[in-house]
């Protein structure tokens, strides 16, 4: 049965020269950082060498890491770091609502096999909507937004992750949120939605 | 508004608020995070859009991803030792270059020294006599102007001269007199 190590086990071991260890800790979090990664840049090729960057850099300053911190916000603010000095340098513009649609960066909308075909087709076009919508809206509102809700970390975890306070993240969570909604509902879900149950 | 404080929890799925049984848990057939928006339930709508968030499907890495970025960090590692153990042995080498020079150029620094302070002497030396037998020969000079000056400018001398003068113009009308007749002469006979 195969062992389960902690983050700070394999920090440790990674720190001492193990390769596996270091595959494990990247394997944990590779999903999380391409999906932010692309989030944020759009484009996943970029996004996987934005990742492998961020975890090259992670694993030279493996050794400053404090245990006391979880991994997963420590490598995510070098993740920040990389993303945004690319986005700095490339100064990226806000995409249509088909580009990335066109490109393939997002997956089929996930939905349960629980609801009826016409909500889960609903759902599923809900999600693609939201997505696209995510991509519309400001790289800053656009983290703090993944980051909260979609990789479930704290607001204070993302405000250091972001290097901003707690109530400016707060304050970019409420203004996404409202943002979304404007760009959804200028799409008529607003009206689709009311007609569901 | 702002968003509720405290509203996420660190390691679940679900935002702690819609596990508090005292907040409004929404349930898939509760309705749509845009009808909380409209309706201004703002803890609902938050609820909702994080569930909303949660469920968008991930967007996975290549399959390759996690061996490229672990030989990407082993070699950062190792390039990064390579540098390091190349600016050691660079600053070494030039500690090392730095020594070997002063040793080597020393004596060569030495003699260069010593050519250069006896030549310098030797310029000194040089300078100094050729300003005193420059100085002896000007001061014989001087010795010579002052001895004619002082025989021209004493009265007698001065007396003797402008007799000899004058005894010379004398002789040279007396000449040219002379010579005078005897040309005339010489015409007239010509003439005739």
């Amino acid at each position: 049965m195969p062992v389960t190590y902690t983050d700070a086990e394999l920090v440790q071991q990674a720190l001492a020269g193990s390769q596996p260890a270091y595959r494990d800790l990247v394997s944990r979090y590779a999903t999380p950082a391409v999906n932010l990664a692309t989030r944020m840049v759009r484009d996943r090729a970029l996004a996987e060498d934005l990742a492998q960057e961020a975890f090259a850099r992670a694993f030279e300053r493996l050794a400053t890491y404090d245990q006391q911190r979880r991994f997963v916000s420590w490598f995510f603010q070098i993740l920040h770091n990389v993303t945004i000095d690319y986005l700095r340098r490339k100064h990226i513009p806000t995409v249509s609502l088909d580009d990335l649609q066109k490109a393939g960066a997002l997956p089929p909308a996930a939905v349960s096999t629980a609801d009826s075909p016409e909500a889960q087709a609903e759902k599923a076009a809900l999600a693609r909507a939201l997505d696209l919508a995510l991509a519309r809206i400001r790289p800053e509102y656009r983290e703090a937004v993944v980051l909260c809700y979609r990789e479930e970390l704290s607001v204070e975890e993302v405000a250091e992750i972001m290097s901003l306070p707690s109530g400016t993240v707060k304050t970019y969570l409420f203004r996404a949120r409202k943002e979304l909604a404007k760009i959804l509902s200028a799409q008529g879900w607003s009206k689709i939605s009311a007609r569901s149950p | 508004m702002k968003p509720i404080e405290g509203k996420l929890r660190k390691g679940g799925r679900t935002p702690k608020k819609a596990m508090d049984p005292k907040r409004p848990t929404p349930t898939p057939d509760e309705g749509h995070w845009l009808q909380a928006e409209q309706s201004g339930q703002e803890e609902l709508a938050e609820i909702m859009l994080a569930r909303l968030v949660a469920q968008l499907p991930a967007i996975e890495p290549s399959a390759a991803f996690v061996d490229r970025a672990v030989q990407a960090a082993w070699r950062t590692r190792a390039h990064r030792r390579r540098v390091r153990v190349a600016l050691v042995a660079a600053a070494a080498l030039i500690a090392m270059a730095g020594v070997a020079a002063v040793y080597a150029l020393a004596p060569f620094a030495m003699g260069l020294i010593a050519s250069g302070a006896v030549v310098i002497s030797h310029g000194l030396v040089w300078l100094v006599t050729s300003a005193g037998e420059g100085a002896r020969w000007w001061w014989i000079a001087e010795r010579i102007g002052t001895a004619v000056l002082d025989t021209i400018s004493a009265p007698s001398a001065a007396a003797a001269i402008a007799a000899v003068e004058m005894i010379l113009l004398l002789v040279i009308y007396a000449f040219r007199h002379v010579l005078g007749k005897d040309y005339e002469k010489r015409a007239l006979e010509v003439k005739n």
